[in-house]
């Protein structure tokens, strides 16, 4: 009996655990088409885990990436587009520098730049032509954050993308030039396993919106 | 004085040993990040070195987000780990960072499938390859894998130990079995014949100081060829084999000994742009039958204009008395471009050969990692084989072409070559094969 208690304690801690893992949250998104294009403003929190703080407050950058999909109503996946936020303090000058959206701002303290990291307004988003009139569409949105580089958010999605190419191992022996499929990758990314071990956010659906 | 002198020289020799003694740190400048510790977490098994081997910044290095995320690469291509992160935290001081280097350990093998081209065997495929790379946590690779192909059949067993003993040396044993079946172009009719063969082969290379250009090793192996070839039309069997061939056809034990001068400067393994690739080879094999081989095998890469122009020498000669099965050959797409596979070998294979092949890469379109994705090659082959003139009347043969290399996920880079004999240009050759000539 009082192993058994053992045991659910720790699946108790460990359910606490991953419970208080901290990941960021989507508040709200907004998509609403413009007279150009399809605008979203977005609300974030939580999106700094300690380890995250400590990245960006030792100099190193962070990006903030934001994984948006467009649903036609009921639920089809029309596109995929990605937008990714570069965070880096800048040590020397005491300054916090946002690269977004091919602009740069600069914020005096991580409080203002927290700030502005969780207000995204008026995003253009894709074109307004490229939405059907009388159509309803939805846009999904996560939210990743990352220290120092994208890429270790996406490790299976590169795998597959740069094969394991083989060459000969040395010159001079009869040349050998192919490939090498590691099978349990293959199937930890057809199984849809989790990529980003600093955690994202859950999926959020913005209201259904129309072109009219 | 002389003790004023003496009490001096002492302060003097202490003070130098210990400066000598003091790690040399370099200050965070404005604008840089220096490293002040590595910390490594999640090993359960493997050793830290291990891990440390791999990286290539050390306490007191320039940082760059860039090199983070090249050691992040590095680390997952080991394939020893589920998961690797960098994250970093501030150190002591303005500039001066702590990088903490997280791991998730694999704990079961990994299966894989692998294929290619290989000059020797043609296609192939291992439709189940099983690794236990660092299963005791040294950080070693072990694999067994099954092969099946064009011209094929076998087993490989490969261990490799990098850093034996915590040193720089690597250490590398092979164990194969197999059958594979090698061309003979008799009255210009392609048969193919089959060779059992069965081998172990231990290596020892360096990946730093010497040994980074100097490898050895030593070979032990059995061969047996069948006494009959098969007409690759399937209609006829050859039982009576040139004087070359038959004399050949017993079980043979060789063993050899090997040593191979190399080096690599090239700037990227998959596309280089610049740097060269070569090795110098130099066997001696004994046992039932007693030669030499000598194999120069040199690749140079040079940007020019909007392309890269690479160019390859290889240059082999083996003593007489090596069996036709140890000798070189000459045609087909990873060698003399616009002849089938071995075309141009005489009936026995020859002692010496020379090969030349230069190509302009032209990249067309890029990948998201700013690798070429697509790329345009004009190419030009010349090559001498002993018995060519038999053959096709002269002693060089030569051919020019052209081609597209396309980034396939899964597969690599996928080859497509037409190619057009210099004397026929009429007779092309259309060649689909994988991973660049060389």
């Amino acid at each position: 009996m009082r192993r058994l208690k053992k045991i659910c304690y720790f699946f108790l801690l460990l359910l606490v655990a991953e419970a208080t893992a901290q990941t960021p949250r989507v508040i709200s998104i907004l998509a609403q088409p413009a007279a150009d294009s399809l605008v979203v403003s977005v609300q974030l929190a939580d999106i700094f885990s300690p380890k995250i703080v400590n990245t960006i407050r030792s100099g190193l950058p962070a990006v903030i990436r934001f994984d948006f999909r467009l649903l036609e109503e009921p639920d089809h996946e029309l596109q995929q587009m990605t937008h990714s936020l570069r965070l880096l303090y800048d040590l020397w000058s005491d300054r916090y520098r946002l690269q977004f959206n091919q602009r740069e701002q600069i914020a005096a303290s991580f409080a203002e730049m927290e700030k502005l990291c969780t207000k995204i307004d008026t995003l253009k988003l894709l074109p307004r032509r490229r939405l059907v009139p009388q159509k309803t569409y939805q846009l999904r949105l996560q939210v990743a954050v990352i220290p120092i580089s994208a890429k270790q958010d996406q490790q299976l999605r590169d795998w597959l993308e740069v094969a394991d190419d083989t060459e000969e191992s040395a010159p001079g022996e009869d040349r050998a030039a192919g490939f090498r499929l590691n099978l349990n990758k293959l199937f930890s990314f057809l199984g849809g396993k989790k990529e980003n071990p600093f955690g994202a956010s859950e999926w959020a659906v913005s209201p259904p919106f129309r072109v009219q | 004085m002389q003790a004023f002198l003496r009490k001096n020289l002492v302060h003097l020799l202490v003070s130098i040993t210990i400066l000598a003694a003091q790690p040399t740190r370099a200050q965070a400048q404005e604008g840089q990040l220096i490293v002040e510790q590595l910390k490594i977490l999640g090993l359960r098994k493997t050793s830290s070195q291990v891990v440390q081997g791999y990286l290539s910044f050390r306490e007191g290095d320039i940082l760059t987000p860039e090199l983070i995320e090249r050691n992040y690469q590095t680390l997952q291509a080991t394939n020893f780990f589920k998961q690797v992160s960098f994250r970093s935290e501030p150190g002591s001081g303005r500039g001066k960072v702590i990088v903490v280097c997280e791991v998730i350990e694999r704990q079961w093998p990994t299966f894989e499938f692998a294929g290619g081209y290989s000059e020797l065997d043609g296609w192939y495929f291992s439709p189940l390859g099983v690794r236990l790379d660092n299963l005791l946590g040294t950080g070693h690779w072990l694999g067994l894998r099954i092969i099946f192909g064009d011209r094929v059949a076998g087993a490989n067993l490969r261990f490799y130990q990098p850093n034996i003993f915590n040193s720089t040396a690597n250490f590398q044993f092979d164990a194969d079995i197999t059958g594979r079946q090698i061309i003979h172009y008799f009255d210009a009719r392609a048969s193919r014949q089959n060779i059992a063969a069965a081998g172990l082969r231990l290596a020892l290379s360096g990946s730093r100081g010497l040994g980074k250009y100097l490898s050895g090793g030593l070979q032990f192996g059995e061969t047996q060829p069948d006494s009959f070839a098969t007409f690759v039309n399937r209609k006829d069997t050859l039982y009576t084999f040139p004087e070359i061939i038959a004399k050949e056809l017993g079980k043979k034990r060789l063993s050899s000994v090997w040593l191979r001068l190399q080096a690599d400067t090239r700037d990227n393994a998959l596309f280089p742009t610049k740097g060269i690739w070569g090795a110098l080879s130099v066997e001696a094999i004994g046992g039932d039958t007693k030669f030499n081989r000598t194999v120069f095998d040199g690749r140079v890469y040079q940007k020019l204009g909007i392309g890269v122009l690479a160019w390859r020498l290889k240059l082999a000669k083996t003593s007489e008395a090596t069996p036709f099965y140890e000798r070189f050959y000459l045609g087909g797409v990873n060698s003399l471009r616009s002849f089938d596979e071995r075309r141009l070998t005489p009936v026995g294979y020859s002692t010496k050969l020379s090969l030349s092949n230069l190509e302009y890469r032209i990249p067309l379109e890029w990948d998201k990692q700013g690798k070429p994705r697509f790329v345009g090659v004009l190419f030009f082959d010349a090559g001498r084989i002993n018995g060519l003139k038999e053959i096709i009347g002269d002693d060089t043969v030569k051919s020019l072409g052209f081609g597209v290399r396309v980034k396939v996920p899964v597969l690599g880079l996928l080859r497509m070559d037409f190619a057009y004999p210099e004397k026929h240009p009429d007779d092309f050759h259309f060649y689909l094969t994988l991973g660049h000539l060389f």
